[in-house]
């Protein structure tokens, strides 16, 4: 019995509800309203509402946008390494340079120099925690440092 | 005339016509994309009344829902690159309007109020549905009962919660099944039903005068 009663009760909701289909604008509103859409629409051509999303999408779609980046972030890498890192300043022909280890773990008995072009036969001063290291020997594109 | 018979079976129809028309969409979609403003306008007068209709029983407002209208047409042309055809393109286009709708809901709400559309009564459809509710009353207390009708329908849907008030609108109003309000609204249709059932029986409680 009560389910009858749901079920009369939920077709005579559904034929209210009916009633809201039948709330429709006049045809001549349509009139109206593509005008005011035309113009909206040129708006929204004319002047692009930019959202972060777009804006990324600019960002990594734009070829040349995004070959800038990658150098603008290859050089601060770079930047951070060099200023981090251990810091060898050698260039061509300089023949000696200070190396000053900043952090223990890179403390060994041996430290390998990458010294690029290095086609020059030298000795240079390495330094690490007030012990001064000899390198001598480099003649190839890598260096063995020794106490 | 039975009237809730007919008012399934015009869903049915209107569900398929829908899914009939997917199809002609996707042309019609890469035509936009391609900067076709006649695609542009075919997709507009197809889906305006539709997205007017949805917006309008979400608010209760015609100005708010013309206003609206607009703006998520407006949208679909801005976004319609990222329509990726993974659902129906109306059920993306109703989940814009949907969110718009919802958006300016909580914006507004403060300062929300109602204007109806008239009750357009010509037609048989109409005529069957407006007897069917009102079978014994003369010409004259018909137009009164319905405007009494349509306004007490009006703020009882907007005494309903969002979530509520909008899977009445897309069922019950608009005429889509569960699996399709679940797609729009991106949640199962379990939840679909739970909250169908919820807001008919908040409904019922306040339309019980016009439940006997």
């Amino acid at each position: 019995m009560k389910q009858n009663f749901d079920k009369n009760s939920d077709r005579r909701l559904h034929d209210l509800l009916q009633i809201k289909r039948l709330e429709r604008p006049r045809e001549a509103q349509w009139g109206k309203f593509d005008r005011c859409f035309e113009q909206k629409r040129l708006s929204a051509i004319a002047n692009p509402k930019r959202t972060f999303a777009d804006l990324l999408v600019t960002l990594f779609v734009s070829k040349r946008l995004a070959c800038m980046m990658s150098g603008i972030c290859l050089a601060v890498i770079v930047t951070i390494g060099i200023g981090q890192g251990s810091r060898c300043y050698l260039r061509h022909g300089d023949y000696s340079f200070v190396a000053q280890e900043t952090r223990p773990s890179y403390v060994r008995d041996d430290i390998m120099c990458n010294v690029e072009n290095a086609d020059f036969k030298t000795q240079f001063n390495h330094v690490s925690r007030g012990v001064a290291y000899v390198c001598d020997s480099i003649s190839s594109s890598k260096g063995m440092c020794e106490r | 005339m039975d009237v809730v018979g007919s008012s399934y079976r015009d869903r049915a129809q209107g569900a398929q016509a829908v899914n009939q028309s997917d199809a002609d969409d996707a042309g019609l979609i890469e035509r936009v994309r391609a900067h076709d403003a006649a695609a542009f306008d075919t997709l507009v007068k197809k889906y305006r009344e539709r997205l007017y209709a949805i917006i309008y029983n979400l608010t209760s407002n015609k100005d708010d829902a013309l206003d609206l209208t607009q703006d998520v047409l407006i949208k679909m042309f801005q976004s319609i690159d990222k329509f990726n055809g993974k659902s129906a393109f109306f059920t993306w286009l109703y989940r814009i309007a949907v969110n718009t709708t919802i958006s300016f809901i909580r914006k507004n709400r403060l300062r929300r109020f109602f204007s109806f559309e008239k009750i357009q009564e010509e037609g048989a459809e109409a005529a069957a549905c407006i007897d069917s509710l009102c079978l014994d009353k003369n010409r004259g207390d018909r137009s009164v009962f319905l405007k009494e009708l349509q306004e007490n329908l009006n703020i009882a849907l907007q005494k309903l919660s969002n979530k509520h008030r909008i899977v009445v609108v897309l069922h019950e109003i608009e005429g889509l099944d569960h699996a399709e309000v679940a797609s729009v609204l991106k949640c199962s249709e379990g939840t679909v039903r739970s909250r169908l059932h919820y807001a008919k029986e908040q409904l019922k409680v306040f339309l019980k005068d016009y439940m006997e």
